[in-house]
């Protein structure tokens, strides 16, 4: 299975830490990029992790999300200067105003880019059976991921119809696609259903996989991390301070 | 349940037999079948996104109300089909992790679906439960608004230097709640079809 819906894993650094260093490293940098509001920090953080991003994902990859990004932060920023001609104290044009918020952006864009294009979906599937979560979260989670590529063909196959026997307008897409669509995913539901319960899914304990322990490289990796999360809160608190100024 | 078979309530309209049914004991556990359908829809939910953002060319003020739209009905057509408490939260935390691992969304937007899902079950509860569609509607509608309520909150708290940005976000968020209105009354035209067919018994 691929490991997420837009790549494929490959051999890196970023690749060969633990899902688990992973995901944390991503809520901690979501987390304190909301908290601080130094340039400073946020560039920081901004850098090591995209020094991350990089390598979990080729540059051709990162460089277009950024582009996609900067589109959306240019357009929303054009619309505030427009919204800012006839409210003007809306709009800053101050280097603090300007770069907080697209700095806070990229931290969490780097930080998801690492996690989406290093970790595949079995290996986070795996922890999470093995992290013995309760029947309730596990079985919905498991089905969820590998679902995917059932529903991607169910989608196939009722596009191949529509076009056998196409239809017009909303009323033809409401019919020949929508409503077969979802008639098809609730059958799949219950074979899905009655398959699992076969497997004894949900039932009493079983035999499951011990949960291995993070390496020293895992280890390492979040005392750098929380060393320059440090360094980070001291830059906001020490280092230069930057005010915001009006128009 | 004896409520329901009583010679009193012989005559009870169909509404009422169907919540006396739906109101016996909750059972403790929940069933293989229920909690696979609830990851089926995840999938779905999130697959049909991604679908949507593709054919539209991205994510433009279209297919976001559409992705609402088609959100908010299959949920309605997943709580009609899993009428059971907490099927609402539970739904929203395994949508948010699967979006989170499959499409690296915002790792914050999750804990705040997951309150707003719980605000939207305070209020099905409220209303008489999961056997009421009107319940059920005013659930999702709770839940929705109240998630992107919490996201504002989030988008206003990462953009807190320049506040004109967030008046973009803001008109963003409410495109997306028009959808999410919309989606309503297209979960329960499905729900009319779905019941037609026979899929959904109540």
């Amino acid at each position: 299975m691929r490991a997420s819906l837009f790549t494929s894993p490959k051999d890196s650094f970023a690749a060969s830490l633990d899902a688990r260093v992973k995901l944390s490293m991503c809520f901690g940098g979501s987390v304190a990029s909301i908290i601080l509001s130094s340039p400073l920090s946020l560039g920081l953080l901004a850098l090591s992790s995209a020094a991350l991003a990089l390598n979990a994902s080729r540059l051709a990859t990162v460089l277009k999300v950024y582009l996609l990004a900067s589109l959306m932060m240019l357009s929303a920023l054009g619309c505030s200067a427009l919204i800012g001609l006839a409210v003007p104290g809306l709009m800053r044009w101050d280097a603090l105003s300007l770069c907080a918020p697209f700095l806070r952006m990229l931290i969490s864009i780097n930080l998801l880019l690492v996690l989406a294009m290093s970790t595949p979906v079995q290996a986070l599937f795996k922890r999470l059976q093995a992290m013995r979560l309760p029947a309730w979260l596990r079985i919905p989670i498991s089905v969820a991921i590998r679902f995917v590529p059932v529903f991607l063909e169910d989608c196939a196959q009722i596009r191949d119809a529509v076009r056998l026997r196409p239809g017009k307008g909303l009323r033809g897409l409401w019919r020949g696609f929508a409503v077969p669509l979802i008639f098809r995913v609730l059958y799949s539901a219950d074979d899905l259903a009655v398959a699992a319960e076969l497997k004894g899914m949900g039932q009493a304990e079983r035999t499951r996989e011990k949960l291995p322990g993070l390496s020293r490289r895992d280890f390492t990796t979040l005392a750098l991390a929380a060393c320059l999360l440090a360094a980070a809160i001291i830059l906001q608190s020490q280092g230069p301070q930057f005010r915001p100024t009006s128009m | 349940m004896s409520e329901v078979m009583s010679p009193q309530r012989r005559g009870a309209p169909l509404r009422r037999v169907r919540d006396a049914a739906l109101a016996v004991a909750p059972r403790p556990r929940w069933n293989t079948r229920e909690l696979t359908t609830i990851g089926v829809f995840a999938t779905v939910i999130k697959a049909s996104a991604i679908m949507l953002a593709y054919m539209g060319g991205g994510m433009n003020p279209i297919t976001l109300a559409l992705k609402n739209c088609l959100y908010v009905t299959l949920m309605l057509v997943l709580l009609h089909k899993v009428p059971r408490l907490w099927t609402l939260p539970l739904a929203v935390g395994v949508t948010s992790l699967v979006s989170l691992l499959l499409m690296g969304q915002g790792i914050l937007l999750a804990p705040a679906a997951l309150a707003a899902a719980l605000l939207g079950e305070a209020v099905i509860r409220a209303l008489g439960g999961y056997g009421r569609t009107r319940a059920l509607v005013a659930g999702i509608l709770t839940a929705e608004l109240s998630a992107k309520a919490l996201g504002l909150g989030l988008s206003w708290l990462s953009m807190r230097e320049q506040p004109g940005m967030l008046i973009t976000a803001a008109v963003f968020i409410c495109i997306g709640a028009s959808g999410t209105v919309m989606g309503c009354f297209a979960g329960l035209r499905f729900m009319k079809e779905l019941r037609h067919a026979g899929l959904i018994v109540h």
